[in-house]
């Protein structure tokens, strides 16, 4: 895998939501992609049971500043239990301690000097089959609408689309508030706010979008997030085709 | 503890609109999702317009009917956001939401010596209010008399008069007044400002306590008159005022509530920034216009929403929490600075002098 030069070498402005500033840079974004997945599963190592969700917040926090992401785009999410349903930026139920047969997610917004990072994972912590089926879903819906992007170019709207049908079908719902946005030199903002999913046209593959998916129980208190940028088979191991 | 001060912000969905008057839009905002938004009844929100400046709203009802929140929209003379709301908004229409902010409230055990007043859509935290009071009094209570004046331009701008005929069968002891700006030909309803009904229906409020929402002038006039001529201590006026201006104060600020007059840079902008009680000062000053980028909507993550607070206030503004301090030393700014989401309002911020402040690490947008 290489983490300098894209598949398709260079990144096409197919509309001006796809613009960047004079600070981006590709091999800069894939560093702090590489910083990000570091430190999501750093986070997770150091989760246990019996923890207090703050505790865990300020634990990510200190992990990220300890690797120079002392700034973040938004802020550090690690969610506890039922709080894993909560949407991007509610704040958390206070005081969720993790349970022994429990899940939990991260989702950071990095920011290493200029450039911004995002990524999310879910995890679980005991042997509940049915919230390690809910954290695997999430990883595996991410790949199944990543490759339909890759191979059918697909625009952004149809892609959620497609999402939402397909968490339907593997039993779960999809939260359509964290639906894929831009990412590029702090802050991305200055090119567009808004999400993957407005998009009639197909994203570019370079490291200008990330793809989210928030997946839900449709009635119990829990669910699982999986996010990263939206890339070719290549930049995951073990998905090449 | 852990670090500092948070606000919600959420995407919401506009679920429902409804022309309740010519001037009067009822609106629906169904929150996301298995999404929990605790509030209290008499709170406000704010609804991030295209400038990305929050415009603020009360919630009308006292808890969320099938996870919709119910907002009273009057238009405002070239409101983006409202503009927007009565023109073009859709079912379907996103918009991020922030808060709850703000502390008015009616207690539901409120003396019977309690007036509340309404002015235009001020209506829409009195709702909330009540129905909680109903809820709470429920049949044991309930004709415990409380005396509600609404004041309104005409007779179509009392927009939900149906709400306050479901209030009254559960709440048999509230006396009712409608005053209007102007009269209508077939109804006696009584006409002029909705302060001078008060001040005219009793002799003595030197033992009343009066709650208000609506727009500064009507509080204003409603506490110095009743103060004035009936005794009323204007420390028991309770008041949610719209629309503050730059110098909206009025007598009788209780629980912090009501404007709190913020200077940024006085010397060039003398004119005062009003804040609100319990809202983040990053707020206050981004719906004045403040070009704060605050990246993260408030969360201490992001570092763009610096202010400069002037030495003789960080006593009361207080010292950065662990995560606040942290990201400060990394942006390499100078003493006093602080991040002005982190700086949570309270009356006792009232005058607080400000500085602008200049990111010192080049990286800011």
């Amino acid at each position: 895998m290489t983490t300098t030069a894209l598949e398709t070498t260079t990144v096409l402005e197919t509309s001006p939501l796809e613009k960047v500033g004079k600070d981006y840079s590709i091999e800069k974004m894939f560093k702090v992609r590489g910083m990000t997945r570091a430190a999501i599963h750093e986070i997770a190592s150091r989760v246990k049971p019996g923890m207090v969700e703050e505790d865990a917040v300020q634990m990510a926090q200190d992990i990220l500043a300890a690797s120079g992401m002392i700034r973040g785009w938004h802020a550090v999410y690690v969610r506890f239990g039922s709080n894993t349903t909560k949407t991007f930026g509610a704040a958390s139920d206070p005081g969720v301690v993790l349970g022994a047969d429990d899940i939990f997610l991260i989702d950071i917004g990095p920011v290493f000097e200029k450039w911004e990072g995002d990524g999310g994972d879910t995890f679980v912590t005991g042997a509940d089959p049915e919230k390690a089926r809910c954290a695997a879903d999430a990883r595996t819906l991410f790949h199944v609408v990543r490759k339909k992007w890759a191979i059918e170019r697909t625009t952004g709207r149809a892609l959620y689309d497609f999402a939402v049908a397909e968490a339907r079908r593997m039993g779960w719902e999809l939260n359509m508030d964290l639906s894929g946005h831009r990412i590029s030199e702090f802050p991305h903002e200055a090119h567009y706010a808004g999400s993957m999913a407005d998009l009639d046209f197909t994203p570019s593959g370079g490291p200008l979008w990330v793809l989210e998916i928030h997946i839900r129980h449709p009635t119990e208190k829990y669910g699982a997030f999986y996010e990263d940028m939206l890339l070719p088979d290549s930049y995951f191991p073990g998905f090449e085709s | 503890m852990h670090g500092g001060f948070s606000t919600n912000r959420l995407q919401v969905t506009l679920s429902g609109l409804r022309r309740a008057s010519r001037r009067t839009l009822v609106v629906r905002l169904k929150l996301p999702d298995g999404q929990d938004f605790a509030y209290r009844p008499g709170q406000f929100i704010g609804l991030e317009a295209h400038d990305g400046r929050p415009r603020f709203f009360s919630i009308a009802n006292a808890e969320p009917i099938g996870d919709e929140l119910e907002l009273h929209v009057s238009r405002a003379p070239g409101g983006l956001l409202t503009g927007a709301l009565f023109e073009t908004a859709r079912p379907g229409d996103r918009f991020w939401l922030v808060g709850p902010f703000g502390e008015f409230f009616i207690p539901p055990d409120a003396s019977p010596h309690t007036i509340v007043v309404a002015g235009g859509t001020g209506f829409a935290p009195i709702k909330a209010c009540l129905e909680r009071m109903a809820a709470v009094r429920a049949g044991r209570d309930g004709d415990r008399p409380l005396h509600f004046y609404w004041g309104a331009r005409s007779l179509e701008d009392l927009y939900d008069i149906g709400a306050v005929d479901a209030l009254m069968e559960r709440l048999p002891g509230v006396r009712f007044t409608p005053v209007l700006d102007q009269g209508h030909p077939d109804c006696a309803t009584r006409t002029g400002h909705v302060h001078r009904a008060v001040v005219e229906d009793f002799d003595d409020l030197s033992d009343y306590d009066i709650y208000a929402c609506g727009a500064p002038a009507m509080i204003e006039a409603l506490g110095r008159e009743c103060a004035a001529q009936r005794g009323f201590d204007p420390t028991r006026l309770v008041a949610d005022v719209f629309s503050v201006g730059p110098s909206a104060g009025y007598p009788g600020r209780v629980n912090g509530d009501g404007p709190i007059n913020l200077y940024l840079d006085r010397t060039v902008r003398p004119c005062a920034i009003p804040g609100v009680a319990g809202e983040a000062l990053m707020f206050a000053l981004k719906r004045s216009g403040v070009p704060l980028p605050a990246v993260c909507g408030g969360q201490g993550a992001c570092g763009t929403c610096l202010v400069h607070v002037a030495p003789a206030w960080r006593k009361r503004t207080g010292q950065p929490a662990r995560r606040e301090e942290r990201l400060l030393r990394y942006l390499g700014v100078g003493e006093g600075d602080r991040l002005s989401c982190q700086i949570p309002l309270t009356a006792d911020l009232d005058g607080l002098e400000l500085h602008t402040c200049v990111e010192t690490k080049g990286e800011s947008p």
